[in-house]
């Protein structure tokens, strides 16, 4: 029998998808000179939050996709590593607009619940 | 374990993720910055880890990726496959359209060119002539809509 997620577990997918999008834009905007790849992404999004967000990391690409799409991200192509030609996402001007426009309400948004504690 | 068989493993992983997403230019080009992220993983992981097995690192990079029902799932989340399906549907009914149109243009030229005072041109030769310009048009402007969206992607 399929188990139905608890209140809480349902609660901390939601609130994880809109936090992480926010997230891939905070650490891309640290490196607005170089711009950051994928797995770069994801490390230091596990290493800065203590694994804190629980991102299983391939879940990371469909909201690079998805940021792209958006126009809040460009993607240009490096020699990787490993071997094979990576793409190296930076931020546009739209996204990092948007990066500080969120950044504003995460705010204002900790700031009134500390309140309502 | 070979390399041969890490190769696979990776491929097999790879090929599970690619049968749940909606095939199309996108989701290879996903695929490919998974195939990059993993073998990244995997060397960073060997650097750190210089004596375990590589297998077994490697299981552990998949694990950190995460199942393809969870990538399919975080698709679906942020409404890049719903997004998609729509835009499919979207080309596929102006391809219609431009080859309804096409048709009508190409059988109205002809009856046009070969009911000319004076023109000695037959309406089935006009129409073979017509079709073929209207096909060498099709590939040639297909060519340069493939080539346009590359450097989008690449931008």
């Amino acid at each position: 029998m399929k188990k139905t997620p608890s209140f809480e577990d349902g609660w901390k997918v939601e609130i994880r998808r809109g936090i992480l999008q926010y997230a891939v834009l905070a650490v891309v905007s640290r490196h607005k000179e170089d711009g950051i790849h994928g797995y770069g992404i994801a490390r230091e999004l596990k290493e800065r939050t203590d694994g804190l967000l629980e991102v299983k990391e391939g879940t990371l690409y469909p909201i690079l996709h998805r940021l792209r799409k958006e126009r809040l991200l460009n993607v240009r192509t490096e020699k990787s590593d490993a071997g094979p030609v990576r793409k190296v996402y930076v931020l546009t001007g739209d996204g990092d607009r948007v990066y500080r426009e969120l950044t504003v309400i995460l705010d204002s948004i900790h700031e009134k619940l500390e309140v309502l504690r | 374990m070979s390399e041969g068989e890490i190769t696979r493993t990776i491929e097999d992983y790879l090929k599970n993720v690619g049968r749940v997403l909606p095939s199309g230019f996108e989701t290879e080009d996903m695929l490919e910055e998974l195939r990059i992220h993993i073998n990244e993983a995997v060397q960073d992981k060997i650097q750190k880890k210089p004596l375990a097995n590589k297998i077994d690192l490697l299981r552990e990079v998949l694990n950190d990726l995460g199942g393809p029902k969870e990538i399919a799932e975080e698709f679906k989340g942020t409404g890049v496959l719903v997004q998609e399906q729509e835009e499919d549907e979207r080309r596929v009914f102006w391809l219609a359209m431009r080859f309804i149109i096409n048709m009508v243009v190409v059988v109205a030229a002809s009856w046009f060119v070969s009911n000319l005072p004076d023109a000695e041109i037959s309406f089935y030769w006009a129409l073979v002539v017509f079709l073929v310009f209207g096909l060498v048009e099709w590939f040639i402007r297909a060519r340069q809509m493939r080539e346009a969206s590359r450097i989008d992607v690449e931008k």
